[in-house]
């Protein structure tokens, strides 16, 4: 049985394997010529499917994350019906004939490294850690795409909301913390550390002194006391021991307490509006700026009256 | 089953201190343990503040940390730790088998996977009570089954394996469970359910995991002088006015309830019950009965000062306690088959 067998997949790797030369052969062409404005866009990471969406329309769109139609993950999740989705693998990349394809320079590498020796034009792009990073990617990703004037616009109209954030902003700036699952935590060198910084808060994990993201044990950040814990979006219907850490009694405790005269408060913030950059990134600053001007509120009032506390 | 005849016969040999000094030794222990358990995580907290706290309820951060996640994590301790002891005394007195434990021999395991498909299917999210009873649910289709596959009187070799097998079934249905679970997080969680940890647990598991706990200590602290009768052989016991079958089912519930409820709210820590049992049996006469209470304080002794021990190892992230409990206990166990191997010749 198996000497008869072993031709066969013989033949099928060599069939295979004409197949992908006949596939790559022509977009080889495509890439010669880069200089025009890309018609066929893939996307192996799910925040350069953000980009793409952001940057150019649906129609030169030819592939993305699946991670793009979670909403929880995606910002531009209604932008994707009716696109191709792929997995992260080489074959999904071939079958739709990219002239372009971008992708994380820490993700999918071995399908991007496979893709260029096909004779692809491969894009990386580093993660977004802060907003200098997320303004060069924005630029870069539009002067690719042949977009460049619509990049400008994005970042102006960002820079504009964020300036008139901005000036609301005074007074002393709360600590504020990010507690997702297991306790896991975002540090100094961080797109979210910038955006707690626009937003006005200091960022409790980065003066500890993380660097990029790691766990913070719940009496650690309970002891350090911050003014404003931050959660992400959590399903109650798939339960997991690490969400569970969320619904502690010890920070209910926490959030309700008045002690040493301050108000403490948690907001949810959906991490689609800030774990990729992009001019989404505007919302999350907002709900953050308006959370704090309510947390201020309360304690200047707190402040001038302090019986109402009793 | 010379090993049974081995231990009536040095029952008359003198201990080396009385019952009751040894269950007040241990409850010594026991209380200077949560006290230090109290003390020990990442935050540093005095004895001061830990006594203070407990006594005036003055309201600080650092009582929170000390009432909400310490406590709950001592009380744990003591409790899972005394069901484990007590079920592993029991089983060895009831299956006449110095390697019954109910983690070798896979109720733990099926406990575990109870309280999973609780946890995992949002059951226990709408129906708290969902998640012991799962356990316990669990716990009881094992130990049916052990005692279905490897009867009263089966050989030493017998019981273990049909540990094994047991085992090997639970977990990987439990791992089934896990994987088909939407949430990214709960694949990772399998570390959790086979290795146990009592790591940011709260009083609301404490609630939810001691009544059916005590209901078992209960059912299993009573049959004392059943055990010691079996000793004697079954014709014996019945002869003295134990009727077997009521013997076997109130051992049976009772194992499965505390140890079911146990596992639910902690994990799988395994070996507790197999070392215990043995280290305290020589101090209390080799009598069963004797040995129960014993092991109860000893389990709860062995897991207040693993958990100690696995917040205060290591600087990074935290051992999980079944790690450290196996670390111990494995060599014990291999010991202990090298022991019977040698008394069965």
């Amino acid at each position: 049985m198996t000497a008869v067998r072993v031709p066969e997949i013989k033949t099928l790797w060599f069939c295979s394997m004409a197949i992908l030369v006949l596939l790559t052969a022509p977009t080889s062409s495509f890439a010669a010529n880069a200089g025009a404005k890309p018609q066929r866009i893939a996307s192996l990471n799910v925040c350069t499917d953000q980009l793409i969406l952001a940057l150019t329309p649906r129609s030169r769109i030819v592939s993305i994350t699946f991670l793009a139609l979670n909403p929880d993950t995606s910002y531009y999740h209604r932008k994707t019906p009716g696109l191709s989705i792929n997995y992260g693998s080489a074959e999904e990349i071939l079958a739709v004939k990219p002239d372009l394809i971008v992708a994380g320079s820490y993700t999918t590498s071995a399908t991007s490294a496979l893709l260029q020796k096909l004779g692809h034009r491969v894009e990386l792009f580093d993660p977004d850690d802060s907003l200098k990073q997320m303004r060069q990617n924005i630029r870069r990703m539009a002067a690719l795409l042949g977009e460049k004037e619509r990049g400008r616009w994005i970042i102006k109209k960002m820079d504009q909301r964020l300036a008139a954030i901005a000036q609301g902003i005074k007074g002393k700036n709360p600590v504020a913390v990010i507690f997702r699952a297991n306790g896991f935590t975002m540090g100094r060198h961080s797109l979210i550390n910038d955006i707690l910084n626009l937003a006005g808060f200091r960022h409790l994990s980065a003066e500890m002194t993380m660097a990029r993201a790691g766990f913070l044990p719940l009496e650690t950040m309970i002891a350090a006391d911050p003014t404003l814990i931050i959660f992400g979006r959590y399903k109650p219907e798939h339960p997991s021991i690490a969400h569970q850490l969320l619904e502690h009694p010890a920070l209910e405790s926490l959030l309700a307490s008045r002690l040493n005269g301050k108000k403490r408060a948690s907001i949810i913030i959906p991490s689609n509006l800030w774990n990729c950059g992009g001019p989404f990134i505007v919302e999350a600053v907002e709900k953050l700026a308006r959370k704090r001007k309510a947390l201020i509120k309360t304690e200047i009032k707190s402040e001038i009256r302090p019986e109402i506390r009793q | 089953m010379s090993t049974v005849a081995a231990t009536v016969d040095n029952s008359r040999a003198s201990p080396l201190i009385g019952f009751v000094t040894l269950v007040v030794i241990l409850s010594i222990m026991i209380v200077v343990l949560f006290v230090v358990s109290i003390g020990a995580g990442r935050v540093a907290i005095s004895f001061q503040q830990i006594f203070s706290s407990l006594r005036a309820h003055d309201p600080s951060l650092m009582s929170i940390i000390i009432e909400q996640i310490r406590l709950p994590r001592a009380i744990l301790a003591v409790t899972v730790g005394a069901t484990l002891g007590l079920a592993g005394a029991a089983l060895q007195g009831l299956l006449r088998n110095p390697l019954a434990e109910p983690g070798l021999i896979g109720v733990s395991g099926c406990a575990a996977l109870g309280a999973v498909i609780m946890f995992y299917t949002g059951i226990s999210a709408t129906f708290a009570l969902a998640l012991p009873l799962g356990g316990v649910a669990g716990a009881l289709i094992a130990v049916a089954a052990i005692y279905a596959l490897a009867g009263r009187e089966s050989s030493i070799l017998t019981l273990v394996l049909a540990g094994v097998a047991v085992n090997a079934f639970a977990g990987a249905l439990t791992t089934l469970a896990l994987s088909l679970s939407p949430n990214p997080y709960a694949a990772f969680e399998i570390f959790f359910w086979l290795l146990g940890s009592l790591a940011d647990r709260s009083l609301e598991h404490v609630y939810l995991s001691l009544p059916l706990m005590a209901l078992g200590w209960v059912l299993l602290l009573t049959m004392g002088r059943a055990l010691d009768a079996l000793t004697l052989g079954e014709d014996t016991a019945r002869s003295l006015g134990f009727r077997l079958g009521r013997v076997q089912a109130q051992v049976v519930i009772g194992t499965a309830l505390a140890v079911g409820a146990a596992v639910a709210v902690s994990g799988v820590i395994g070996f507790v019950g197999l070392v215990v049992p043995h280290l305290l049996r020589p101090l209390v006469r080799y009598q069963p009965g004797r040995l129960l209470l014993v092991s109860a304080l000893g389990g709860a002794v062995l897991t207040l000062a693993a958990d100690i021990a696995v917040r205060s190892i290591m600087g990074g992230p935290e051992l999980k306690l079944g790690v450290l409990t196996a670390l111990i206990g494995a060599p014990f166990f291999l010991y202990l088959v090298i022991q019977t191997r040698k008394a069965m010749r």
